[in-house]
């Protein structure tokens, strides 16, 4: 879980690990470790809508 | 027993019958259809490369349309390198190997998804480590309470 100022840390196995963010009403996104050791990124927006009810 | 009654229960039967056929025949209708189906989810699709350096992005995507496997790397990967592949097998990590042989990417294979990263084969490539990093919205602001999951095993698609 992110902190307070959107910051976290998190333990992976090896450089063929992935990460998952997801938060709701926005899209979830993977990333690819590789050889990278700081991930920044910034979520989209999830454009799906609530279905109506009336 | 008139000869009208005799009629009335040969048609009876008759119909019956009838209906048990149409039935029958349904039946075996819908199983081959299943059946047809489930033989071509087991049996995927033979994948055939014949490429000479060709860049490695139009192999994957080669791969891609000719199979149900859709490939993930980042921006350590140079997809621009040229890869030759002469290949028709239907088993994807055959594939996938005889593509990366020569360059220093290693994949691994998780349900529908083939990963690329770089340094198979490589001990320190193995070790755990630590990520940090900030996730932010659209207009930089930070995001609070974002579920972050160090995976290797298998995710399921969202």
């Amino acid at each position: 879980m992110t902190d307070v100022n959107g910051g976290y840390t998190v333990r992976v196995p090896g450089s063929g690990a992935e990460i998952v963010y997801s938060y709701i009403g926005y899209q979830s996104q993977q990333r690819i470790v590789g050889s990278q050791t700081v991930i920044n990124l910034a979520l989209q927006e999830s454009t799906a809508e609530i279905a109506r009810s009336w | 027993m008139t000869n009208f009654d005799k009629f009335k229960t040969y048609c009876r039967k008759f119909c019956v019958q009838t209906r048990l056929a149409v039935r029958i025949s349904l039946s075996i209708t819908a199983i081959t259809t299943f059946a047809t189906q489930a033989a071509a989810q087991n049996n995927p699709q033979e994948i055939r490369l014949d490429f000479n350096d060709a860049a490695l992005s139009q192999v994957l995507k080669s791969i891609e349309t000719q199979s149900r496997y859709t490939f993930f790397y980042n921006n350590d990967i140079d997809v621009t390198q040229s890869v030759s592949a002469h290949i028709a097998s239907s088993d994807i990590n055959s594939v996938v190997t005889a593509v990366l042989k020569g360059t220093d990417i290693a994949h691994r294979i998780t349900d529908n998804r083939v990963v690329l990263f770089v340094g198979g084969g490589d001990a320190a490539d193995d070790q755990e480590r630590s990520i940090s990093g900030k996730v932010t919205d659209a207009a930089g602001l930070p995001l609070v309470g974002v579920t972050v999951l160090g995976s290797p095993a298998p995710i399921s698609p969202p």
